[in-house]
């Protein structure tokens, strides 16, 4: 399997507070790694660092072999990996639609012209694509609505679709699941993270609390305490190491 | 009935400015309270071009548009970079700058006393010397320039404004240029407002400083409030009704003129006050802030 996103030796200090310490991370083309650790233990900061809205002290971020440490944001994007965030950052006073198509990159019939005064909603490749991904997430019924007026679980998906809209082969995705009930996150992100890596050759690197969705989901795991990384593996090695258990899982 | 005409043109003379504002504080959130700046420098730049080098007004207008965008470069492409609240304040700077220069650079502004005897505006040898001549010039290119900001409105490019607008980090996020976006739409909303200046000063036919402080600058932000940010609507009725609202004090018998000025300027506070905390939508605006 080949490696698409690694960080070698990175780290990230707030003033005396060291937020990563000499972090490596291999992520797997086409899979899905997971990320946990308490509260505090740097795992945000690890997906800042990565996406670019934050510089490394020292190390390299290597994205499809390709030193992109130090990169902006929008770049990093248009290169192939997209994040989502934690308080979700939706755009709670545009529509559903308008959220996914503002994420969709550019046509290659736009120039900049029809970007700036062509109407978006006549760009039918552009409607056309947004839909699918609202489709695909089976929020298409609420394209019209505010987000602010969302259900928080429709909310979540929204913000998952924004992502796909970016059309990026690598999804960080910050606590997909945090405040959802066990029942949503069975019957809809789960099948649809398993999805999107299995038929739409994406890769999934995602933070989660919940140790029972990351050995559900995941097939490599990163633990991640005060700013180091702790262990990791294949969640059934991991839930086999005993130490493991007692040190880390129960600070979870 | 000439009067009428004269508040009509000032009306649309206006209305360039507050719909243009509602690109950089409707739609995409910049507060920059330099717009009269902007509108200044568009009305010297397009004064000095007919006066000193005999253009017609079209191609005045143009250069003075052109003009205008490259000064507002200076203040987008630092201010635009820090964060919003230090943006505030540089663009105050500006605006300050702006009015300093015209005061005392005498040989290009000639300082406080303005410039007088500009030229009637003249396209394509057709003289605009009558008021409804010229308001009818003013309706075509404030609805021009209605019909351009409408046209943002509804592009990717808008939509990435209002984006901004709601959070700057997550329009990062989906691989949008924020800094870029936001100078392009500043030299804009610049650049309309040289349009505006263009059009006063061959109205008025003369042109001062006065016409182009912070005073100014706060009433467009007034009627943008008091209309509905991020609405054109808004933008317009607002303009309208504070531009001629002011107007009917001159028709209260035996109000000294020196407490005129004053009077307005009350109006127009109480208005901001009174809408800051009982509809900060605007009359017609949509979204609360």
């Amino acid at each position: 399997m080949s490696i698409i996103l690694e960080a070698a030796g990175v780290h990230k200090a707030f003033g005396g507070l060291m937020a990563l310490h000499n972090v490596d991370v291999k992520i797997e083309e086409r899979k899905i790694t997971g990320l946990i650790g308490p509260n505090g233990a740097g795992k945000t900061t690890l997906f800042n660092v990565l996406s670019g809205f934050m510089k490394p002290d020292r190390g390299q971020i290597l994205f499809k072999n390709r030193d992109i440490t130090g990169e902006d944001p929008q770049k990093i994007v248009h290169l192939g990996m997209a994040r989502s965030w934690q308080g979700l950052r939706l755009f709670e006073n545009l529509t559903v639609l308008e959220n996914v198509a503002m994420s969709l990159p550019r046509n290659d019939n736009e120039n900049a012209v029809k970007i700036i005064l062509g109407s978006w909603l006549k760009n039918q490749t552009k409607i056309k694509k947004a839909l699918e991904v609202l489709e695909l997430i089976q929020i298409k019924d609420r394209a019209s609505a505010l987000v602010k007026e969302l259900s928080f679980a429709e909310q979540k998906l929204v913000a998952i679709a924004r992502l796909l809209a970016t059309e990026a082969e690598v999804l960080l995705l910050d606590e997909p699941t945090s405040g959802l009930d066990e029942k949503t996150v069975n019957m809809v992100i789960a099948p649809l993270l398993k999805e999107l890596v299995a038929q739409r050759g994406r890769t999934i690197f995602l933070v989660e609390h919940s140790i029972k969705v990351v050995f559900n989901m995941c097939e490599r795991v990163f633990c991640l305490n005060e700013g180091q990384i702790v262990a990791s593996g294949h969640p059934l090695d991991l839930r086999q190491d005993e130490e493991l258990n007692r040190a880390f899982f129960q600070i979870i | 009935m000439e009067y009428l005409l004269h508040i009509l043109i000032i009306i649309l003379i206006n209305i360039i400015l507050t719909v243009s504002f509602n690109i950089l504080l409707g739609y995409t959130g910049i507060f920059a309270l330099c717009h009269a700046g902007f509108y200044g420098i568009g009305a010297y730049a397009a004064t000095l071009l007919m006066k000193n080098f005999g253009l017609e007004f079209l191609p005045a207008l143009v250069c003075a548009m052109g003009i205008t965008m490259l000064c507002s470069l200076i203040v987008a492409i630092p201010g635009l970079r820090i964060h919003w609240d230090y943006m505030v304040i540089f663009a105050f700077s500006f605006q300050m700058i702006v009015y300093h220069v015209m005061i005392n650079w005498m040989e290009l502004t000639r300082g406080p006393q303005g410039i007088a005897g500009i030229p009637v505006a003249t396209i394509f040898g057709f003289q605009f010397d009558s008021k409804t001549s010229f308001l009818l010039l003013c309706l075509v290119i404030t609805s021009a320039v209605v019909y351009f900001v409408k046209r943002i409105e509804s592009s990717s490019f808008g939509l990435a404004l209002k984006g901004i607008k709601d959070d700057e980090m997550a329009v990062k996020s989906v691989g949008k240029n924020v800094t870029t976006y936001k100078i392009i739409a500043f030299v804009m909303a610049a650049g309309l407002a040289a349009v505006a200046g263009a059009l006063i000063s061959v109205y008025i036919s003369y042109i001062g400083p006065g016409y182009f402080d912070l005073h100014t600058s706060i009433f467009i932000l007034i009627c943008l409030i008091f209309g509905g940010m991020g609405s054109i609507r808004g933008a317009i009725l607002g303009t309208a009704v504070l531009t001629a609202l002011p107007e009917l004090l001159r028709f209260i018998p035996n109000l000294p003129s020196t407490i005129l000025g004053g009077t307005r300027d009350l109006i127009y506070a109480t208005i901001l006050t009174f809408f800051m905390l009982y509809r900060p939508q605007g009359i017609v605006g949509k979204t609360k802030q």
